[in-house]
Formats: C-alpha cells, structure tokens, sequence
C-alpha cells in the first residue's frame, strides 16, 4: 500500500521531468543539426563565393534559435515552482503535454529551417544574391517554434 | 514618395552619336534603357575579362593585408596588375620549394652529415656503402659480427644503419633498403632557408607596395568600368535607315529635366518626351523624408515598388521601429544601441551613418518597449517588490479610494510581497476581488518598490498577458493600416471603384471588432445600437459582394466575392497570429538575459575570484543574447513588414533601380 501510495505521487513528477527533458532534448538536437546544415553549406559555397561569409553565418545562425526557444520554455517552467512535491496530475501531464509539443515542433522547424538556409547559402555560392530572400522565407518554418513556445509560456501561467 | 520620371527619346545622326553620349554622361542624371545585354564574345570581351583580374588581385591583396589604405598617386594599373601577379607566382613557387625540401629533409635526417666524396672513394677501392632501416625488435645482433655495420640513428622504434660490404658480395639482411640522399641534412637545410628568407623577402616587397597596388588596381577597375558602362550605354541605341540614325530611350527625374533640355538645344540630336506608361520597366527613385529614408535600405532588400504603385516605406516604419523594440524587448539593450551608435558612428565611413541612426531609432524603440514589460538587462522591473506604506496609504487616500478598503490594506503595511502576482493575490483576498479590480492602478501605483526609482512608472508596466495582446493589437492595426493603404494604392492605379471591395473588408473587421468587442468589455451594448451595427454589415457585403470588380457582372462578382471572402477569412485570422512571434520573442531574449544574471550572480559566491567570473559571465552572456536577440527582431519584422503588411497592403513591386549613366567617383 505504501509503495503505492509513493508511485502515485511520484508519476506527475515523472510526466513533469519527462517533459522538461523532451522540450531540451528535442529542440536542442533540432538547433543543433540545423545550424550543421548551414555551416556545412558555407563551406561548399566559400569554394566559389567566399565574399559574404558574413551573410552565410548570418543565414547559418538563424535555426539556432529553436534550441533557446526550447530551453526558454524549460526555464519558464523550471522556474515557476510548480514541479516539486506537491505536483498535481494535471500539471505534470500539461508540463509532458507542453514538452511534448514545444519539442517536436521546434526539432522539425529547425530542421526544415537548416534545410532553406543551407540552400539559400548554396545558391549564393552560386553567384544569385538571395540573402534577404533566404532570410525571408527562412524565418516562414521559425513561427511554428515561436508559437509552440508562446503555448509552453501560456500553459505555464495556466496551471 | 517615388520621385516623378519622363522618358526621353533622341534620335541622332550616326556621327554626332557619341558627342551625345559623352554630354550625357557628363551630365550624370540619364537611366539609359537597357534592351540588349553586352556579353564576353563582343568587343569588350577584353575588357570584361580585364575586369576580372583586377578584381581577383584586389581580393587576393585584401586577404593578404586585410587593412591597407589606399596610396593617393595610383600608378599604370595594368603594370601594377603584372608586377603583383608575378610576385605571387614568385612566391608560390618558392612555397613550392619549401614542400620538396621538407620531404628530402624528412628522408635525409636519420642519415645526419656525411660526405658523399668518401663514399664515392670507398666506391672507387671496390666497397659499396648501402643504408637500411627495420623495426629496433627485429634488428639482428649477428648483423653486426657477420657483417660490417654501422649504427646511425635511431628513432620512434626504429634503427637506421648503414652496411658496407666489397662489391659482389650480398649479404641476406631482412631490413628496408633505402637509398642514399642526394644531399644531406644540413645542406637542406641551409637551402630551405635560402628560400624562406627570399619568401620574407618578396612579401616585405609585396607589403612595402601593396597601398600603391591597391590604388592602382582600384583605377583600373574604375577605368575599365567606365569604359564598359560607355560602350554598353552606345549599344543600347536602336538603329535606322541603314544604320544612319541613332534612337536612344533614356528616364530622367523630372527635377533633373531643366539640365537635360539646356544640353539638348546646344547639340545636334532631336528628342520627343513621353510620360512613363504602365508595362514598361521603370526606374524607380524612392524619395523619402529623414526618417523614413533610413528604413530604404531595407525596403530594398525585398524588392522596389512599381513605379504607379504607392512607395511603403514610410508607412512601415514605424512599426518595424516598434516591432524591432518589442522583440528585443530590454530597455538596457536599447540603451546600449543608442550609446554605441554614438562612438561607432565617430569612427565609421561616412555612407554607413545613416544605418547606425537606425540602430539608434531601434535601440529608442527597444528602451520604450523594454521599459513597457518591465525589462532593464534581463532584471525583471515588475516584480521588483512591493510594499505598502505610510506614503502609500496617504497616495490612496487622495486618489479616492475608499476609507474603509484603505484601513484594511492598511493591515498589510510592512508586509514584502516579492512580485506583482503574490502582491495582487494578497491584496484581493483582504479587500475582495471586485474591490482590487476597481482600484488596481492605485493600489498597484500607491506600493512601494525595491527600487524607489521605478515607483512613479511601475503601475504602467505590463505583465506577459497584456503584452501578448499588446502584440495581437499591433498586428490587427498593421493589418487595417494595410488595407487602408491598399484602397489608396488600389484608386490610384486603376481609379477608386475598383477599391470598394476593400473598404467593404475594413468596415467589415472595423464593426466586428468595435461592436463584438466593445460588447465584452462592457463599452458598447449592441442592443441599443442594433440597426447602425446592421446597417454597416449590410453596406459592407454590399460592397464586398457586389462592388468588388466593376468589370464583371453581376454573377461573376457574387462568386469573386465568395472567392475573396475564402481568401481573407482564412489569410487575416493567420495574418494576426503570426504577430505572435513579437511577444515570444521579447518574452524569450528577457527569459535568457535573465539566466545569465542567475548564473553571473551565483559565481559571486565563489571565493576571491567571484566578481571577475561574474563579470565575464555577466559582459559574455549578455553580449551573446544581444547578438542573436537582435538578429531575431530585425528579421522577424521583416517578415511581418514584406509578408503580412505587404500582403494585405496590395504590394505588386517590380520597379527597377534608377543607374544614372555617369563618370564613377
């Protein structure tokens, strides 16, 4: 009865830290490849073009954000004081729940971004001057991570 | 504001044709038309390939010596391209040495100095001398009785030795013959330094020249260019009547026009203006007033107006100024981009001024809207406490709040409420939550912070949730500004009955919003004011359904204006959201300028060295967050200005740069 009573209490706390790791895991791993797209882009293009290395670390930073909206989001939560002893079912599934969203979202946007970046910069190495275009649409798959990130910061103040 | 062009025709006999180009060069205001493009097989071919030259050796000289300044006496340019090009070869051929010579020295160390002619007597008398190598394990101690060997060196694991043996003699060792080298270690090595010293030699020389290059090398790609923008200029002109007479088209501005007509009645060349006509590509000069030309360059970046259209750039100014300030959201990192604009723009280049007066607009905007959540460097300026007082319950006293509720909070004077949340919590449960909400802005104003400072402002600060709405209330302002714009845009070009529909859409949304949320919030009752909330949503489908393309009948217009309908809903609903990302992102650049006053701030207690940790930590994570928070906002505005304003403000674009044909300064 007694371990019972200690699973019982402990699931929410586990759904809560389950959480937290996937919204770092997921977004981190996201930011991290995508800017490996970029950089691995820029040094194929530096062979033909390499007068704007600065605009390709630029187009390269940019899918690094999703890893901050990610550790933004653990903060938020992290920092509000909900995940402790006292943690009711329902905030440790919303904190999973948030985790769960923010995460997958902003490994794909990353992801995807990395992929507009990298052919942004290619095409740059090719002589097309497609900056400001590539900073255009490359900030189109970034919004869904902004978004997912405004959710985790709005399920914070909720529960 | 697009500046005002004509379009001149000339039309000039073959022989006074490059008189007329050369004064209309000199005068410098002329877009010539461009209808043929010039390519490397005709007869410029030279000097495009020139040009390419130059440009490389200017780069390679760049990389070489990144912060030389130009000589004032530039020399011949080609001479100076030749000079430079063969120091290059110079050098890379020495380079190449130095490779070589470091393989034979790899191969001739084990063997230290010898002296060849010995070798070549011991030859002469009937003796060979051969070198090996093997591993040190599998070196064979008899070797040594058998035979005549000799211990050179040794080295990783490994012995090198020589054998000498009388010619026709061959000894069976299992080792890795080498052959003897050429020369020895020393005498390698004094080459190799031969070489170096001529290397350090030639780039002194290269040095020592490079500011005169430079300058040389920069006129001729100005003299080759110019050369280049002539002929493709003459190209440009169509001919007639067996190639007598000449036809060039060229835009002026109109206020450059009075130039252009003196030049024209001194010279031999008749010409006919004509005003610009849609489809044809016109330069387009944008015209703007101080503040708004600095926003330009970035209008440019996404493309130029057509010239009918309506210029945007000082109608998305302003807010691209506020958008910037709201993303990054810190009143300290605004404060920082004015203060640095100030030295930086002391040492820069005069063209870059204006965009570091618009860093400094940014950091204005990014001080208000820093200072509107409550942000300075990350420290959180609302929950900065809260403490009820003396002065306090004398503040609300004279602002009328009533006796009774003011002597109940003044039970809690003394008590520290860490932030506005606990503050606003505590106070409801004493005096009731109908009670704190009539008088919150005094009772928020009247409470006493940590930093006595922030007290006459605090209570204007707005917390997360107001924020996100504050972002949502730019965004449906945008969106309406926009479709305001686009009703003038749209009468403009093609005359004010084809905007109808668009003003059906604003009174549409203005309705809507006034009525539906006047009603929420308890300003309108829509009960009272049934028939002019009716009246305005049966004028505007009128308008939407009905007026939206005079063109078509009546049927067409009722599917075109389903079709529209489709359109709006589903864009404006998605239009609003995305200005979402203004309140993330300030929410986010806060969050991470906080983290690293929570790490600097825990290094503190670390013994001795604490505060030089915590001012690296401190300078370091702020400088970092600055960095890519201001990337963020400067590119998240631009997409809420190219896609979401553009979009609903009608934005065609299409206009082509204004290229006066003109000598290079």
């Amino acid at each position: 009865m007694e371990t019972a009573n200690v699973l019982t209490n402990s699931v929410p706390l586990i759904f809560a830290y389950v959480g937290l790791a996937l919204m770092l895991l997921l977004s981190g791993i996201g930011s991290a490849m995508g800017v490996s797209m970029g950089g691995n882009a820029t040094l194929g293009a530096m062979k033909k073009n390499p007068d704007v290395f600065g605009n390709y670390m630029l187009l390269s930073a940019l899918p690094g954000t999703q890893g901050l909206y990610g550790f933004a989001g653990f903060f938020v939560i992290n920092s509000s004081g909900v995940v402790s002893d006292q943690i009711t079912m329902l905030q440790g599934v919303a904190i999973l729940a948030a985790g769960l969203a923010l995460g997958i979202v902003a490994l794909i946007s990353a992801l995807q971004q990395g992929r507009v970046c990298a052919n942004g910069i290619a095409a740059m190495g090719q002589g097309n001057n497609v900056f400001a275009n590539t900073m255009i649409l490359a900030v189109f798959p970034e919004l869904y991570a902004i978004i997912a990130f405004a959710a985790t910061f709005i399920i914070n103040s909720t529960i | 504001m697009i500046a005002e062009v004509k379009k001149y025709t000339f039309l000039v006999h073959h022989s006074d044709y490059s008189s007329l180009l050369d004064s209309l060069r000199d005068l410098g205001v002329v877009h010539i038309v461009e209808k043929r493009k010039l390519d490397e097989n005709s007869t410029v071919g030279d000097d495009m390939k020139a040009l390419k030259k130059y440009r490389e050796a200017i780069r390679k000289l760049s990389a070489l010596l990144p912060d030389i300044t130009e000589e004032d006496n530039p020399a011949d340019p080609s001479e100076a391209l030749d000079e430079f090009r063969q120091l290059l070869t110079e050098i890379e051929n020495a380079r190449y040495q130095t490779e070589i010579l470091d393989q034979e020295a790899e191969k001739a160390l084990p063997w230290g100095d010898f002296d060849k002619n010995i070798i070549n007597k011991l030859k002469a008398e009937g003796w060979r001398v051969r070198l090996f190598t093997c591993p040190e394990k599998k070196f064979d101690r008899k070797w040594e009785e058998l035979y005549h060997v000799e211990i050179i060196s040794r080295n990783k694991g490994r012995l090198y030795f020589a054998l000498i043996h009388k010619e026709g003699e061959d000894p069976d060792l299992k080792a890795d013959e080498v052959n003897i080298p050429e020369q020895t270690i020393s005498t390698i090595n004094t080459q190799k330094e031969k070489v170096e010293s001529k290397i350090r030699e030639l780039e002194s020389l290269i040095e020592q020249k490079a500011p005169l290059w430079k300058a040389s090398l920069n006129k001729g790609i100005e003299e080759t260019m110019s050369r280049l923008q002539y002929v493709e200029a003459a190209e440009q002109a169509d001919k007639y009547a067996d190639d007598n007479l000449y036809v060039l088209e060229g835009w002026i501005p109109v206020s450059e026009e009075k130039g252009l007509q003196k030049l024209l009645e001194k010279s031999d060349c008749y010409s006919f203006v004509s005003e610009p006509e849609p489809g044809e590509k016109i330069p387009v000069i944008l015209q703007n007033s101080k503040f708004a030309s600095l926003f330009e360059p970035i209008a440019k970046l996404f493309a130029l107006p057509a010239y009918s259209e309506l210029d945007l750039t000082p109608f998305f100014a302003p807010f691209f100024m506020l958008f910037f300030g709201f993303c990054l959201g810190d009143a300290g990192y605004g404060l920082i981009f004015i203060l640095a604009g100030f030295i930086v723009k002391r040492k820069v280049d005069k063209k870059y001024k204006p965009i570091i007066t618009l860093a400094q607009y940014f950091g204005v905007a990014a001080l208000f809207m820093g200072l509107l959540s409550g942000t300075f460097f990350g420290i959180n300026l609302i929950d900065s406490g809260y403490t009820i007082t003396e002065h306090s319950v004398r503040y609300m006293n004279n602002a009328g709040v009533p006796d009774n509720t003011v002597s109940l909070l003044d039970q809690t004077r003394g008590v520290h409420f860490d932030t506005r949340k606990s503050f606003s919590e505590g106070i409801s449960q004493i005096i009731g939550d109908d009670s704190f909400n009539k008088h919150k802005r005094v009772i928020l104003k009247s409470a006493d912070s940590d930093i006595p400072f922030l007290n006459t402002f605090r209570h204007l600060m707005l917390d997360s949730l107001n924020m996100f709405y504050l972002a949502m209330l730019l965004g449906a302002l945008q969106i309406i500004f926009g479709m305001a714009l686009k009703v003038v845009n749209i009468s403009k070009q093609k005359g004010f009955r084809y905007s109808l529909s668009t003003i059906g859409w604003i009174v549409l949304i203005l309705t809507l919003s006034v009525f539906q949320g006047g009603n929420m919030l308890g300003i309108v009752n829509i009960e009272n004011l049934r028939l002019l909330y009716l009246s305005l949503i049966v004028i505007a489908g009128v308008l939407i359904f009905l007026f939206n393309n005079p063109d078509k009948n009546i049927f067409i217009r009722l599917g075109l204006g389903l079709w529209d309908s489709y359109g709006i809903i589903t864009g404006v609903f998605g239009d609003l959201l995305s200005y979402i990302r203004l309140f993330a992102l300030g929410i986010s650049s806060s969050i991470l300028g906080f983290v690293f006053n929570e790490i600097s701030a825990q290094l503190l207690s670390v013994k001795y060295v604490g505060w030089l940790f915590f001012i690296i930590v401190l300078l370091i994570g702020h400088s970092l967050n600055i960095a890519i928070a201001a990337l963020g906002s400067f590119v998240h505005p631009m997409r809420l200005t190219f896609v979401e304003f553009y979009k609903n403000a009608g934005f065609t674009g299409g206009g082509i740069e204004y290229k006066p044909f003109k000598i290079k300064k």
